[in-house]
């Protein structure tokens, strides 16, 4: 018979219960979409990532060792679903035009912008290091453990990343000195 | 501190701080999905279409950006939409722009104008040549300034009376009393210099033939109680309404009322009089005519001369339209979803108008009716371009009074961070920058393309020579006035 394991989550019944998902998602759910939404630069996707993570950690949970390490390792699905989601994003921005869109926006706020642009314009493995790294608290060893790289691997993407984040900030009129 | 660690810092600073974000509540997360062993037969099968497809797709765009490196005769591009809908992504070819002639080559024509303001509320219009000469100077206490097609004279339009004078070097040339008296709305020139057309805010067309000097006035129907969305308030006269010449500067066309029902009439000018020849209503005898959402309309005649193509600024639509029967051909949903930033820019030979939304760029090709992009910006010169584009300045909220392509049609200019970069049409490949070291805010290119004009975020003017070489600096603070819309 097939399960929800988001009511066993909740109602703490069945194989999900090993670890408090409510507890953690009161945690860490505004801390992913914050995230998310900085590596995507699309608000809308972050929420929705940041429910295929918990979802995707409810399913999973068996393989996390230690539920004390609980951030990390959602860090570590919401990292994998995001790089899958811009990757896909990057190769279909030349797909046609759907004809669909009438809205209007309002004007742009051009540091924020920049700082989508920028980020956008950076491969999404440095991105999420970037991110990680400066938004939230992670260290080299803690990355390079979250995305299965070494930590030489992940000290480059900082920096490569870091450069190029800068030159296309600048570039696209970033104002932060 | 070392340079690594001041871009520490700084990319610190920049995407340091969590937004503030709202979650929703646990109980609204979405059921895990579950798995049958049928709904695992069907997910196989869609990731080895979808493999196929993104192989498809992978080898399309590569394709299509190898031939954006090197076009020959044309630049493919991996799909697009056309009449609105989506379709079933024909391979689309972009042309090759037409070589235009080069026909603005007086000396007048090559002075950029700029006004001015001071602090103390002083404003003025000044000319600098291309030796970075400070020909005029001309205080402006009134009235809006315009530039005609031909480039010759600056045009200041007030409420009772109209000023021309020379763009070459600000001397006066003549003063036409108006009448009526009152509000423009919008301002057209003849691409041969010699006809100026106006909407008055009472309802009326109004031509002047800046040779002779003499005026020709017809009124203008309109309807009193037209859509005006977006607006509020009494709407009184034709507040939505736009003019444009066609290229052989005998024939002017109206648009009136496009918030609904749109009227657009032709007329004909001569220097005997201003006739007009047709005019058609939308939804009145069975005239089918599109609609504008919201303000704003750049409207281009065709170099075929038989095909009217507009840009709504709201709605981010083009329009077609045949002017032999004043009827809608075609209305196609771009998609542009900040279409007030810099849109349209139509290429002077009329096949293509680049719709440019934040950093991204589509292009509509015109012959075929399509919707291409978006697309990104290239970083190098090295980089293969498609539809690229450098951001520069954020300019949201109008259309470009400067139109930044090169006289011959074949190159786009743009300023920003990093000089002023040559994009090639109609890939937009980056194939030069000129003065990368500068700030730069918004380009005009003289009439005979030899000289660019660029104003600086420092309050400067710089003056480039379009073929390369050291930028002159002028002490002028200004905008560009120019009437390429026109």
């Amino acid at each position: 018979m097939l399960r929800d394991v988001r009511e066993e989550a909740a109602s703490g019944v069945g194989r999900s219960t090993r670890l408090p998902w409510r507890e953690l998602y009161d945690a860490h759910a505004a801390e992913l979409v914050g995230y998310l939404w900085k590596l995507t630069g699309d608000r809308e996707a972050a929420t929705d990532l940041m429910q295929d993570t918990f979802t995707a950690g409810m399913r999973d949970e068996a393989a996390l060792r230690e539920p004390a390490k609980a951030r990390p390792w959602l860090f570590r699905i919401a990292t994998r679903l995001a790089i899958k989601r811009l990757r896909r994003a990057r190769l279909i921005a030349f797909v046609p035009f759907a004809g669909t869109e009438r809205s209007v926006e309002g004007a742009p706020d051009v540091e924020s912008l920049a700082v989508r642009e920028a980020m956008g314009s950076i491969s999404a493995d440095q991105a999420a290091a970037l991110v990680l790294h400066y938004a939230h608290g992670f260290t080299r060893a803690e990355i390079a453990e979250l995305v299965g790289r070494s930590e030489e691997t992940v000290k480059s993407r900082l920096a490569r990343g870091r450069r190029a984040f800068l030159a296309a900030y600048d570039r696209q009129g970033g104002r932060h000195e | 501190m070392s340079d690594e660690q001041r871009d520490d810092e700084r990319v610190r600073g920049i995407i340091g701080r969590p937004p503030d974000v709202a979650v929703p509540p646990f109980e609204a997360l979405r059921r895990a999905p579950a798995r049958s062993p049928r709904r695992s037969v069907a997910l196989t099968l869609a990731t080895v279409i979808v493999a196929v497809v993104a192989l498809y797709a992978g080898q399309q765009l590569s394709t299509f950006r190898q031939q954006q490196a090197s076009p020959t005769t044309g630049v493919a591009a991996p799909s697009a939409t056309a009449g609105g809908s989506p379709t079933a992504s024909p391979k689309v070819v972009l042309p090759q722009p037409i070589p235009q002639p080069v026909t603005r080559t007086s000396a007048a024509a090559q002075v950029a104008w700029l006004a001015t303001s001071a602090q103390d509320g002083t404003a003025e219009l000044v000319g600098v040549d291309p030796r970075g000469a400070i020909v005029a100077r001309m205080p402006w206490a009134e009235g809006r300034p315009y530039r005609s097609a031909d480039g010759t004279l600056i045009v200041i339009v007030a409420d009772d009376h109209i000023s021309t004078y020379s763009a070459l070097d600000g001397s006066k040339q003549r003063t036409y009393p108006r009448q009526p008296t009152g509000g423009v709305i919008d301002v057209a020139f003849s691409p041969d210099g010699r006809w100026m057309a106006f909407i008055g805010a009472q309802a009326y067309v109004q031509v002047i033939d800046l040779r002779s000097g003499l005026t020709q006035t017809t009124p203008l129907a309109s309807d009193p109680n037209a859509a005006t969305p977006g607006m509020s308030g009494t709407v009184t006269g034709p507040i939505w309404s736009t003019l444009v010449f066609a290229r052989d500067s005998a024939r002017l066309y109206t648009i009136i009322d496009w918030g609904g029902p749109l009227r657009l009439t032709a007329f004909t000018v001569t220097p005997t009089g201003l006739a007009q020849t047709a005019t058609a209503v939308a939804g009145i005898a069975g005239a089918h005519l599109p609609t504008c959402s919201g303000p704003g309309l750049a409207t281009r005649v065709l170099p075929d001369g038989g095909t009217l193509m507009a840009f709504c600024n709201y709605d981010g639509d083009v329009w077609i339209i045949d002017l032999a029967t004043l009827t809608e051909i075609a209305d196609i949903r771009t998609g542009q979803t900040n279409p007030f930033e810099q849109a349209p820019i139509f290429t002077p030979d009329g096949q293509l108008v680049y719709l440019r939304s934040q950093s991204k760029l589509k292009v509509f090709d015109v012959r075929t009716r399509s919707v291409l992009g978006p697309a990104f910006a290239p970083k190098t010169t090295s980089d293969p371009g498609p539809f690229s584009w450098l951001l520069g300045q954020a300019n949201a909220g109008y259309v470009a009074p400067t139109i930044p392509v090169s006289p011959d049609g074949t190159k786009l200019y743009w300023s920003g961070s990093g000089g002023i970069e040559v994009l090639r049409i109609p890939d937009l490949k980056l194939i030069g920058q000129l003065s990368p070291s500068l700030d730069l805010n918004e380009v005009w290119v003289s009439g005979d393309g030899k000289t660019l004009y660029a104003t600086g975020s420092k309050n400067e003017l710089y003056v480039v020579p379009e073929a390369g070489g050291a930028p002159i600096t002028v002490p002028v603070n200004g905008v560009f006035f120019a009437s390429e819309h026109g």
